[in-house]
């Protein structure tokens, strides 16, 4: 009875995956099941990861959009695992996570060559970006110097959009604003950024998701938001937007590759994601988009260099701190909507 | 033959399929609130209750639905009279016009309100254009735009009920009351509106039930001191990965809405199973 749900959702899962088979592909093709978020990011990550890996004889990559951590778990719990690759935000795969996932094979990923910190027992980086300030550029003539400005309603009025959820950094743009170190960030004073969002809680839009981002700050509803690098550089460029962004202040995060306990193809998957953080294939997808490699050996695109987050480490970034925040993400959500949900 | 089949296994496809796509999944999600951590017992039922925060979310809610279901019903009622009143023709108008939102995605229907309610949204932009007001008027993310966003989402369900309850009344009763002298006003309180009364509570109990798991609409055009149990049982189960809580906070919320029905079961029945 309690894994019927889970049943469920694992073979409707499957039935999907099937579904997207490429035409063409035999019936003993074994399906390697590779799970993003989809949208541009997925374009990127078929074209230059999924496209030039050299799949083992008789296997094929099929990808699937739409990452869901509480899916993961409910496929692992109920041993119908159908995902192989999972990529993940920085807030999934920590060790807390290890029930969920398999060890990384370090035999074949080479993570001497990632950047430290990016590389962990259960998840490898495959992509660093940043949480960022963008501002609307028919409301805001000024560019904004940092998140002190972002909390600044005389000199900057108007309306500002943050990431609704309690550990996509809206604490943290509080206490950088309110003068903490970088580097001093955690364990986040949760009592001092309360206290700072308090001063701007009536001029705050919650955005649920991404392309919400965008067209919040793109219409000018709102004067600023802070949003992933990747959504306020899709805001400008592609969409055309009346909207620009600046780095300083930044919070770098990355998207993660792991692998969900009980896949079938765990020697695939390991190569899959070796393929994926290599010196070669790491680099290229910021051709498209721009994501940062986690391999220090790899090459960017010369054209995104100067959109990478990467390339302003020198104007002042703080680093999520993702062990802190796993092992606290119950008082971060408690804290969280007690605090949004009380009326001022 | 067709139809002998049809009678044949009547309702029982419907039902197996209701069981299997939600009373399946709706009794495991609830049974994970006593399972989940293992051995758990009453003790994510604790936790919630005593947490001042689902409070909150829980007086959010009620809050909103009995607006929404006070203003539905006073429309959703007169509404109804009017097409009883219409003829033929405009009375097909009045009922396309009701039924038009149910046609439409939950999620396009309040998407819409937020284009036409934000400050950079139709309606600031006539008052601003017309010289009403200087700045704009903040509508966006407010009680006022969750409630007009839900009473035209949930109007239908109070209209078609109250205009089930007055085709069924006898229009020989108002005349009789007027040739007994009372006024037309008199009448309709004294004799109408009593025999149609029930259609009204029908309507009343279906929109505060279905007020109470409102989601999407509440999360685009609501405030944060605007939403629903609904956001907090997501946020649960995605992002804490606590499905014994969510499990609990569902729990409660169904009760609630059983509790209601049964409450509305007599007047429910009179419309819905006669």
């Amino acid at each position: 009875m309690r894994s019927g749900i889970r049943h469920a959702i694992a073979v409707g899962a499957s039935a999907l995956a099937l579904a997207l088979t490429p035409l063409g592909s035999t019936a003993a093709d074994k399906a390697l099941v590779w799970v993003d978020g989809g949208g541009a990011f997925h374009d990127a990550m078929q074209e230059y990861i999924l496209d030039t890996w050299k799949a083992p004889e008789g296997f094929s990559v099929v990808p699937v959009a739409g990452t869901d951590n509480a899916k993961l778990r409910a496929m692992v719990e109920a041993n119908r695992v159908v995902w192989d690759v999972y990529n993940g935000d920085n807030t999934w795969g920590t060790d807390a996570d290890g029930k969920w996932l398999e060890p990384l094979d370090y035999s074949v990923i080479p993570r001497d060559e990632i950047i430290a910190g990016f590389a962990g027992t259960y998840r490898v980086a495959n992509t660093i970006y940043s949480i960022q300030l963008a501002y609307n550029t028919d409301q805001v003539k000024t560019p904004p110097s940092g998140w002190a400005d972002f909390f600044d309603l005389q000199k900057y009025p108007g309306k500002r959009a943050v990431m609704d959820y309690s550990a996509g950094g809206i604490f943290e743009i509080a206490l950088l604003a309110d003068g903490v170190a970088p580097d001093a960030l955690y364990p986040l004073d949760i009592d001092r950024a309360i206290a700072k969002l308090d001063t701007i809680k009536p001029s705050l839009v919650f955005w649920q998701s991404g392309a919400q981002s965008e067209e919040l700050v793109g219409s000018g509803e709102v004067a600023m938001v802070m949003t992933y690098n990747a959504r306020a550089y899709d805001a400008k460029v592609a969409q055309k937007m009346p909207v620009d962004y600046i780095f300083a202040g930044q919070i770098l995060a990355a998207s993660y590759l792991s692998v969900p306990k009980g896949s079938r193809y765990v020697p695939q998957a390991m190569s899959l994601i070796a393929h994926a953080v290599s010196a070669e294939a790491n680099g290229m997808p910021s051709n498209d988009l721009p994501l940062a490699p986690s391999n220090a050996k790899a090459k960017v695109s010369e054209a995104m260099a100067p959109d990478l987050p990467t390339s302003h480490l020198e104007e002042g970034y703080a680093i999520f701190d993702d062990q802190w925040i796993a092992a606290n993400s119950a008082m971060l959500e408690e804290r969280y909507q007690a605090w949004k949900s009380a009326s001022q | 033959m067709g139809s002998r089949f049809f009678q044949a296994i009547g309702v029982w496809p419907l039902l197996a399929a209701l069981a299997i796509l939600f009373f399946l999944p709706a009794a495991v999600i609830i049974a994970n609130s006593v399972t989940e951590p293992p051995g758990a017992g009453l003790s994510n039922f604790r936790r919630v209750l005593a947490d001042p925060t689902f409070f909150r979310f829980a007086m959010n809610t009620v809050k909103i639905a009995i607006i929404v279901s006070i203003f539905t019903g006073v429309i959703g009622y007169f509404y109804a009279y009017a097409m009883y009143r219409a003829g033929p023709a405009l009375r097909a108008f009045l009922l396309t016009c009701a039924l038009l939102p149910l046609w439409t995605s939950l999620l396009v229907r309040s998407f819409a309100w937020s284009v036409i309610l934000r400050d950079t949204g139709i309606v600031n932009w006539l008052l601003i254009s017309a010289g009403v007001v200087d700045h704009p008027i903040g509508m966006m993310r407010t009680l006022f735009a969750v409630t007009i966003g839900m009473i035209q989402i949930l109007l239908p369900f109070t209209i078609l009920p109250a205009y089930t309850s007055m085709r069924r009344f006898d229009s020989n009763l108002i005349a009789a009351a007027r040739s007994l002298g009372a006024s037309p006003r008199r009448a309709f309180w004294q004799v109408f509106f009593p025999s149609t009364q029930v259609g009204l509570a029908a309507g009343l109990v279906l929109v505060f039930v279905l007020s109470l798991g409102y989601y999407i609409t509440p999360v685009l055009l609501g405030g944060p001191s605007d939403q629903p149990v609904a956001v907090l049982i997501t946020a649960q189960i995605t992002s804490q990965l606590d499905w014994g809580a969510a499990g609990a906070m569902s729990a409660i919320v169904t009760a609630a809405v059983l509790l209601m029905l049964a409450v509305g079961w007599n007047a429910l029945k009179k419309i819905f199973l006669v």
